[in-house]
This record gives structure tokens, sequence and C-alpha cells, in this order.
């Protein structure tokens, strides 16, 4: 029975496909450790990155989803998931850290998150999608998502490798900051606008979690009280409060005829707003637990193989090209998506002639590995295949192609996405879940810019459709 | 095989490109579970991503009176998800969404 039931639901040309997707991916990984077992660094990216893609299209994951419903049509069901899978993570996350194998590095606090955050914000609206969203929509075959991919990528590595004439809109205050930095001069630290604000502006700021400050003494306390209750858990609560009361409770007394609700009646209310959307909330949960798992196992290879950066590992394997000129790529340990895809922005235009290894984002930091060898890329790549597994086999895949309109949006959008996270050090998931969650406050911060941005966002969409559709003729009801 | 489906869907997107809010139709449907209904207004929303979909839902609602049933066929999953949600915030009301092979139809109206 089960067997048969099991067959109806791969038994079709999607559930084909979807099984030649996995079969892709099991093979290359089999192929790849039989090379040398040392990718499978690489690997833990790409493997995690499917289980994201299946979790994201199941629930309809998307930050930009979250933000524009509650603004625009006043419905709270993905906000909910986020802050439940914020919540989540936040214990997973914490139980990494206190058993010390945390690869989180908190950002440093200043006006560029809330800067950052409301042109993201505001681009996101019209991308009709966020950094994570725009991957699992890619995969199920949203050609304006992957429009907006392309250009997120391409807005961040001409950001962050802007020209010389950008030096005029530079402070001098950066410029002499940057230049005390002793920089080699390959970097050119005050050539590019990007250059110096991160030179002479980022690294003169600080940022620390709440365990930090905390600094009882006791490890685990600081962790999961100072992080994961006070950082994550306690605001998440506060969120969920704010929208019932803004949102869901109306509607729900009414649905339910209450007209003096009790204490009780709010409790069950606030549930009932936790449970509207399962596969949200169950995406949510799944998220939080295997980005936890994600950073502890690379945690755990990390110790296993003596190194704090794949970078290492891979001039180990004889990879030297595209690395930065601290031997380097960009690895971050946890779930990611903006960086690796400003990577592959700088790997084509690299290969097209320019040189963007003069600037300290990509010659000092991240590099610019080889697509094919770049492991939180390959995660991103991986996103998309697990969401197109799951779409394929629910029958919910189908190639989507743009009118010129949402063509224009993605593509201006997903520049202002890429610019505002560069601007804001990450996107929704690096700079507000995988912040948050590990006690690093300046992510709430850019939360409160994509707030802002997201609402002006919605009020200048709103204004356009209402525009469209009066200005059209041919309108009639 | 892929890049003449590419183009056919282009041809239509471009084919459906006048922006309205809707089309005035009259037209019966069986609805699965609800019972048959006369439908008064139809969304064509597929290409389409949010929040435009919602948004011209909720507009179709706003200029219809109460109780026309309004169709919506949208290729967005993510749609599916809200319009469903939307109508508990607005006084409305989801009848049904019904999964054909490439897209979905939703059908709702303004509580009467």
């Amino acid at each position: 029975m089960q067997a048969s039931k099991q067959r109806s639901v791969l038994a079709h040309e999607g559930g084909y496909k979807a099984m030649s997707i996995t079969a892709i991916v099991v093979v290359l990984s089999v192929v790849l450790l039989a090379m040398d077992m040392r990718w499978i660094y690489l690997l833990v990216y790409v493997w995690f990155g499917v289980i994201y893609g299946v979790l994201l299209q199941y629930g309809r994951f998307c930050m930009a989803s979250a933000i524009r419903d509650l603004f625009a049509i006043k419905v709270p069901r993905m906000a909910v998931g986020v802050m439940i899978a914020t919540a989540l993570f936040s214990i997973t996350a914490g139980l990494v850290t206190a058993t010390g194998y945390s690869t989180f590095h908190p950002h440093p606090l200043g006006w560029h998150i809330i800067a950052g955050g409301l042109i993201f914000g505001f681009g996101m609206i019209f991308t009709g999608g966020c950094a994570s969203g725009s991957l699992y929509k890619s995969g199920e075959g949203n050609v304006a998502s992957m429009l907006v991919l392309l250009s997120i990528s391409f807005s961040q590595a001409l950001f962050v490798d802007l020209g010389s004439w950008s030096n005029s809109f530079t402070p001098s205050s950066w410029v002499a900051s940057a230049a005390e930095k002793g920089m080699p001069e390959s970097l050119s630290v005050n050539d590019g606008w990007f250059d110096s604000f991160t030179a002479g502006y980022i690294w003169d700021l600080s940022g620390g979690t709440v365990a930090q400050s905390l600094d009882t003494g006791n490890n685990w306390l600081d962790v999961f009280i100072g992080n994961s209750l006070l950082g994550a858990i306690l605001p998440t609560i506060a969120v969920l409060v704010v929208l019932y009361f803004a949102t869901y409770r109306k509607g729900y007394l009414r649905r339910n005829k209450l007209e003096s609700p009790t204490f009780g009646d709010e409790m069950r209310g606030g549930w009932a707003m936790m449970t509207a959307s399962k596969n949200t909330a169950l995406a949510g949960l799944g998220l939080g637990v295997f980005a936890g798992l994600q950073m502890w196992a690379t945690g755990a290879l990390r110790e296993h193989y003596n190194i704090f950066n794949f970078g290492e590992l891979l001039q180990k394997m004889g990879y030297t090209e595209g690395l930065s000129v601290q031997q380097t790529v960009f690895d971050p340990g946890y779930w990611y998506i903006t960086t690796q895809e400003a990577q592959l922005g700088g790997w084509v235009l690299d290969k097209a002639g320019v040189d963007v290894m003069d600037n300290i984002f990509f010659g000092l930091m991240n590099g610019i590995p080889n697509p094919l060898i770049n492991a939180p890329l390959l995660m991103s790549v991986g996103i998309i295949a697990g969401a197109a597994i799951l779409a394929l086999t629910r029958h919910e895949f189908k190639w989507k192609v743009p009118n010129m309109e949402t063509a224009v949006f993605a593509i201006v959008g997903g520049a202002l996405m890429g610019i505002g996270a560069r601007l804001g050090m990450g996107c929704n998931v690096g700079a507000f879940f995988a912040a948050v969650t590990n006690g690093d406050m300046t992510g709430w911060i850019f939360l409160a810019g994509m707030l802002g941005g997201g609402l002006l966002g919605v009020k200048a969409f709103t204004m356009w459709i209402d525009w469209r559709t009066s200005a059209d003729d041919d309108f009639d009801i | 095989m892929f890049i003449s489906n590419l183009l056919r869907l282009h041809r239509r997107t471009v084919a459906s490109e006048g922006v309205n809010v809707g089309s005035r139709v009259a037209k019966n449907v069986e609805l699965p579970g609800y019972g048959a209904v006369k439908v008064g207004c139809r969304l064509d929303c597929e290409g389409e991503g949010c929040p435009r979909p919602q948004l011209r839902t909720l507009k179709a609602l706003n200029e219809n009176a109460n109780g026309v049933v309004v169709e919506i066929i949208t290729d967005n999953p993510s749609v599916v998800e809200t319009i469903s949600s939307m109508m508990d915030m607005f006084e409305g009301r989801h009848l049904a969404t019904i999964k054909d092979r490439d897209n979905w139809r939703i059908y709702v109206c303004r509580e009467e």
C-alpha cells in the first residue's frame, strides 16, 4: 500500500526529473569523495543547501513575503514562520556555540546596517523574493527570480569594485583611517568608495554578542541566557505578540464571534496564528534545526582538518587560483547567501578582463574561486536543486517567463538588494537570521531597516499597480 | 523542447501584458466541497509574481459587490498560500482552490 502510494508520488514526469536531480547530486558526491575525501568540506555545504531548498520550497519560506504580506495585505503567516525559525535556530546555534563549534563572527555595529537594510528591503518588494526566496523560486522555474540572482551577483561585484570616480564621495576621515591600516599596495585601499568604506569605516567599528557582554564565567549560561533567550527568543515573542494584535486578532475574534475575549481566548487566538500555516511553521522548525547542524558539521570538519578556512584546504589540495592575498576564500560555515553570489559576479568580471582583486572585498577577504569549487556558492546551487526536487515531485515546477515589467523590476530590485546587502554586510539570512540567532543584535537593526524599506516599497508598489490598472482603458470593473 | 516552451510562454505573457484588474465573466463552476457557484470576475495572473496577484485580488473584491465570486488563475505557489489566508483578514471568504495541470484556480468572494 505504502509502496504504491510512493510510486504515485514519483511516477510522473516531474517525479522522474526530481529523481534525476537527486541522482546527479549523489553521483557527484560519490565521485568527488572517491577523488579526495577532503571534498567532504565542500559537499557539506552542498547537502545542507539541498535540505534548505527542500524546506524553503515546502514552506514557501521567504522574508520578502513576510514583510510584504504584512504591509500589503496584513497576512502574518510568513512573518510567524520566520519568527519560529529564529527562536529555534537560536537554541540549536546555542548548543553549537556552547560546545565550541561555532563558526559565527558578530558584525560591527554602525549606520551602515540600517542603511543596508532599508535599501535591501525596498528592493526585495519589487523582485518578489528575498535572497533565499529568489533561490528557491528559481528552483520552481521562475525566470524572474533567476534574473534577480544575476542582478544581485553583478550589482554586488560592481559595487565593491567601484572605480576612482567614486573617490570624491569618500569622507576624508575614512581616507585617513584607511591609509593607517598598512594594507598591501596591490589592494589600493583608498581607490574606490567601498574600499575606503571597509578599511576606513567598518574596521574602526566593533561588535559582539549578548553572551560576550554577559560574561558570567559560565559559557553555557552566557550562551543560552544571553544569545538564545535575551537575544532571540524574547524579541521573537515580542514580535509575535505585536503581529497578533496588529493583524490576526481582529479576524480571529470576528470568525469565532468573540465580542469580549478572555485571556484564554487570546491565547487560543495566538496559537491559531502560529499554526495557521503548518507548512511554513514546519519549514521554520526544520530550518532552525538544520542551520544549527550545519554550523556544527563545518566546525567539526575544521577541527578535523586543523584549518580555519576552506582556502587552506584548497591550497593543500593544489587549488590556488582565486584565493585572496591571505590565501582564504569566503567560508562562513553557516547559512549565507549574498557574498558567494558577489563572488560569482566577480569571477565572471575577472574572466572578462576586469581586475576585481585590487579591492578589499575580493582581494583581501573573500577571493574569487572558480564557481565549481566555491563551496558556499554550491550551497546556493544546492538550494535551487533542493527546491526543484520538491517542486517537481509536487507538480509545482513550471517555467515562468516574466513579462517586461516583472523583468525590469527583477533587475532593478535585485541591484538594490545587492547594494543593500554589501552595505549592511549580508542579506535577510546573513545579516538578520544568522546574526540574531547567534546573539548579534545588529541583526534586529538590519530587520528594522528591512521593515522600513519594505514599507516604503509596498507603498511605491501599490501606487504603481493603482496607476497601471487605472491607466488601462479596457479595465471595466 | 525547453526553448520552445520558453518561447511559447513568453508569447503568452506578452499577449496578456495589457494590465487590468480583471475581466467580467458569467459562468458556473462546480467547486469540490462547496457546490456550484456563479463566477462574476476572472483574474488571469499567470506569470505574475507576488504581490501583484494579491493586490489585484483585493482590488477586484473591492470593486465588485459583496458575494460576487472572483476566480484567480495563477501559476505561482506562494500566491495560492497567501490568498486564502488573506481572506481571513479582509472579511472575505476563500471558497476553494483547484489544482489544474499547469496552474491553480482560486475562488474567493467578499462576505455577504
